[in-house]
């Protein structure tokens, strides 16, 4: 590097940062002096669109199409000038072989692409993060055609450098998209869903290759003598008052981007413009040199090239953009037609200033003296193998794990059959097979057997709700459901509940002096379901079977026996065994009847109604909004209020109340829900609260339940919430490890009744599914 | 820091290697035993066989899951910062 070449970066350094300061400020202070919403801007990630753009005009299409055809026209004069005078003596490559890195490139470049352009199967789960490996390859490719040609190349001459570039290129297109939000010319598809640190960190490493592949791209097209000698001796351009000149473009540009934020429509192209304005006025005002120096003499070189390279690049980015799942789509005020890929065609013209602005910042990156990065023997200074070391593994570790995990769980969130159905031959294998509550270790045999009874239960369950969603066949659903009923009622399987009591819970429906809540309500809920599946699937024009007369009428009879048992109960509440109350069981009490009623056609009885209103006023925590896990007899509080009884209260409550289960599943998300890494973990207490873990909440780490975070899967699916629903089934698919064989999805580290929760909970009918009448 | 230095330049293959193999072994292992439900039914009978299995599972599949990618990461970062020397000097 030249000395004047080394302090013309220097100084371009010092130009910039007073330019991107200004440009960070500015927009926003125009925003608050018109006094609009500053925080719209906050909005993170990015997916309100509330910028309404102007719908095109011929006449501003051609105002615009003059301007940039009179940038674009130097330059093509320039190629063709260049191309004349080389005529026959460019210099080809250098006689070395292509290097084999650049075939590596070349070989990432081909198979990133075609993985962003097609939907193989395998590849679903990282279909969005295509973006760079493909510039990656991009980025070794040319870089290895300019060794190829010219046996040198910024990469290998100064690696440690054009490693910088990646993280500075990550920083320097956030800033865009910051600008971006003022203005909304481009959005993002497909990234609902996304958490906010997977945007942050994924937006990041596909950011990180802008400055790369310009600068590389840049340089490859200064190999050619035709482009060196096109831009060299070019028009001489003398201005006569350049400092004057530099501050009222100064001033200019500061003033659009006041108001870039007021006028989006008509300022939206000072994004691009603006700062370089500023870099370019502010480094002229201070009399420091700049890529314009050279122009007076005819040399365009240091603007050309990278503006050129820009055009490039963008040509790429569009192309690639056009197939690729993770895309981008413009919106552009006045120019939306003609488009060359996403691009309106005359969008491209904004590439321009853009590549200028990126030689800038690596002219920037350049100059940082050898003396700060590298020891006295020339290798990288340890502080910044540290560093850099480190950012690589945060990354790594931020983004990795969850990447894997996660990959299934789009085809979970939209009821891809192939998954639900591999969940529904994974809990039916339990059903189907021969298991009794010695199968279970809880450590007590009341346990036990709930463990026994509570896989058939959630097996129903999910049974039903996989023909809600119009994922199984209801028939096939209903004699799958019949199973579980069969095998709830198996004298075996209810002797947990009979030996609490002390009585039969279904040879004594006709006496309420023995509650039996739990056995009941859960039996009775999913019973309810399957009727109401039938009724479903009857209003779609089937004729579904496999619900039998014996099971329609212990569901009549079980829900005759707990509404009279409810109205009873001076305090709505039934008891679980004897003296024991928890709400919970209640909801499935209460959404069991709810649904029955729904299922045979008739209006919800009072008696619902009533109850919503007592456990609103009297069974939720007035302070935290979540579900008190017990209560004595009178009412009052025995527990406190637990992650476990809220989410799965709310999830039973989804077919009786949606709005009470909304309520609920909100004070959780607020109050219990984290995340680490991007997995999901919800907490067994509120904060501050701690406590052992029991047989409700499962084992209980660092605060979060097991039953809590799973229970929770199912209420971001009835309420919508994608981007917990993610989050949660990474979480499941780390911890719980799902193992495929033969069609069935088990659950490796879970149990016959994690199997069948995890159905249920991922099969969890959505709003828009509960509020149907028929089948969708 | 030697000894992650040591692990990053030597063990990390042969480390990876045995994590990956172990994984697999027991995960089969484990799917052809129905998964924990029957682990537990073990632990009855043998318990050091069973806890110890399901123990080693879950340690192998946190190092591949969580730990594997920063490790790979680092580990590939210092084999190319070696060779980031200064050559414009």
């Amino acid at each position: 590097m030249t000395g004047s070449r080394k302090q013309r970066s220097w100084h371009a350094g010092a130009g910039l940062g007073t330019g991107l300061l200004l440009c960070l400020l500015l927009p926003l202070v125009g925003v608050w002096l018109a006094g609009e919403p500053v925080g719209q801007y906050w909005e993170f990630p990015p997916l309100t669109r509330y910028v309404q753009h102007a719908p095109f005009s011929w006449p501003a299409f051609v105002l615009i199409g003059l301007a940039v055809a009179g940038l674009v026209a130097p330059l093509v004069a320039g190629l063709v000038r260049g191309g004349r005078q080389v005529r026959g003596s460019e210099a080809g490559p250098t006689g070395a072989a292509f290097p084999v890195w650049g075939w590596a490139g070349l070989l990432l470049t081909g198979v990133a692409w075609i993985l962003a352009w097609t939907r193989l199967e395998w590849f679903a789960g990282f279909q969005r993060h295509t973006f760079f490996p493909l510039w990656l390859g991009y980025i070794l490719t040319v870089s290895a055609l300019t060794q190829w040609r010219t046996g040198s190349c910024r990469m290998l001459r100064r690696p440690f450098h054009f490693l910088l570039l990646f993280g500075v290129s990550a920083a320097f297109w956030w800033f865009f998209e910051y600008l971006n939000r003022f203005v909304q010319n481009w959005h993002y598809m497909n990234i609902a869903g996304v958490t906010r640190l997977e945007y942050v960190t994924l937006g990041s490493v596909s950011f990180s290759t802008v400055l790369p592949a310009v600068s590389a791209t840049e340089e490859f097209l200064e190999s050619f003598a035709a482009v060196r000698r096109g831009f060299s001796g070019g028009r001489r351009w003398h201005v006569p008052h350049p400092r004057a000149l530099a501050g009222i473009v100064l001033a200019l540009a500061g003033v659009g981007l006041l108001g870039i934020g007021v006028l989006p429509d008509l300022l939206y192209p000072l994004l691009w413009v603006s700062p370089l304005l500023l870099i370019l006025g502010s480094s002229v005002l201070a009399g420091r040199s700049t890529r314009l120096d050279a122009v007076p003499q005819g040399d365009w070189r240091p603007v050309a090239v990278p503006a050129l390279a820009a055009l490039v690049c963008g040509f790429f980015w569009e192309m690639w953009n056009v197939r690729s799942l993770a895309a981008w789509e413009y919106s552009v005020p006045f120019v939306g037609r003609f488009h060359l890929f996403e691009m309106p065609v005359l969008g491209y013209g904004g590439y321009l200033p853009f590549g200028i602005e990126c030689a800038l910042i690596a002219d920037a990156v350049s100059a940082i003296p050898d003396r700060v990065l590298f020891t006295a023997t020339g290798k990288v200074k340890s502080v910044w193998v540290r560093a850099v070391g480190a950012v690589c593994a945060v990354l790594a570790l931020v983004t990795a794990p969850f990447m894997i995990c996660v990959r299934n769980a789009e085809r979970a969130w939209h009821d891809r059959p192939d998954y639900q159905a591999a969940l529904a031959a994974g809990a039916a294998e339990w059903v189907e097979g021969e298991i009794g509550a010695d199968d279970f270790k809880t450590g007590d045999p009341l346990f036990d057997g709930e463990w026994l009874f509570g896989t058939y239960m959630m097996s129903a369950m999910g049974h039903g709700q996989a023909a809600l969603n119009g994922v199984q066949d209801p028939s096939t659903a209903l004699a799958r459901m019949e199973q579980c009923f069969e095998k709830m009622r198996a004298a075996e399987v209810r002797q947990f509940d009979a030996r609490s009591w002390g009585s039969d819970p279904l040879e004594s429906l006709e006496s309420d002096d023995h509650h039996h809540a739990a056995y009941l309500g859960y039996q009775n809920l999913a019973l309810s379901l399957a009727r109401e599946v039938e009724r479903r699937a009857r209003l779609a024009g089937l004729a579904p079977t496999g619900f039998s007369e014996e099971s329609r009428e212990w569901n009549r009879r079980i829900t005759r026996a707990l509404a009279r048992r409810l109205e009873q109960s001076p305090t709505l509440l039934l008891q679980t065994y004897p003296n024991e109350h928890y709400p919970v069981d209640n909801a499935a009490v209460i959404s069991s009847i709810a649904l029955y009623d729904r299922g045979t056609g008739q209006p919800a009885r009072d008696l619902v109604r009533q109850w919503m209103t007592r456990c609103r006023s009297r069974y939720v925590d007035p302070e935290w909004g979540l579900l008190i896990q017990a209560v004595y007899p009178d009412g009052a509080p025995l527990d406190g209020p637990r992650g476990s009884g809220t989410l799965l209260g709310a999830y039973f409550l989804a077919y009786a109340d949606r709005e009470f289960s909304r309520e609920l599943y909100a004070a959780a998300r607020r109050h219990l829900a984290r995340s680490v890494l991007n997995f999901g973990l919800v907490r067994e207490y509120p904060p501050g609260n701690w406590g052992l873990g029991d047989i409700d909440s499962g084992p209980v780490l660092l605060g979060f339940g097991v039953s809590s975070t799973g229970f929770m899967i199912a209420t971001t699916r009835i309420h919508g919430d994608f981007v917990y629903f993610r989050q949660l089934a990474g979480t499941a698919h780390l911890a719980g490890s799902p193992y495929r064989d033969n069609g069935r999805l088990n659950w490796l580290t879970g149990t016959p009744i994690g199997d069948a929760i995890l159905f249920a909970m991922f099969t969890a009918p959505k709003a828009d599914v509960l509020e149907l009448e028929g089948l969708p | 820091m030697k000894l992650l230095r040591c692990w990053m330049w030597t063990g990390n293959v042969a480390g990876a290697a045995i994590c990956l193999v172990g994984y697999v072994a027991l995960r089969h292992w484990l799917a052809a035993e129905k998964g924990a439900a029957q682990l537990l039914s073990l632990a009855s009978d043998s318990v050091p066989v069973a806890l110890i299995g399901a123990a080693a599972y879950v340690v192998f599949r946190v190092i591949l899951v969580v730990l594997l990618p920063p490790l790979i990461a680092l580990a590939l970062w210092h084999r190319f910062s070696d060779g980031m020397s200064c050559s414009e000097r």
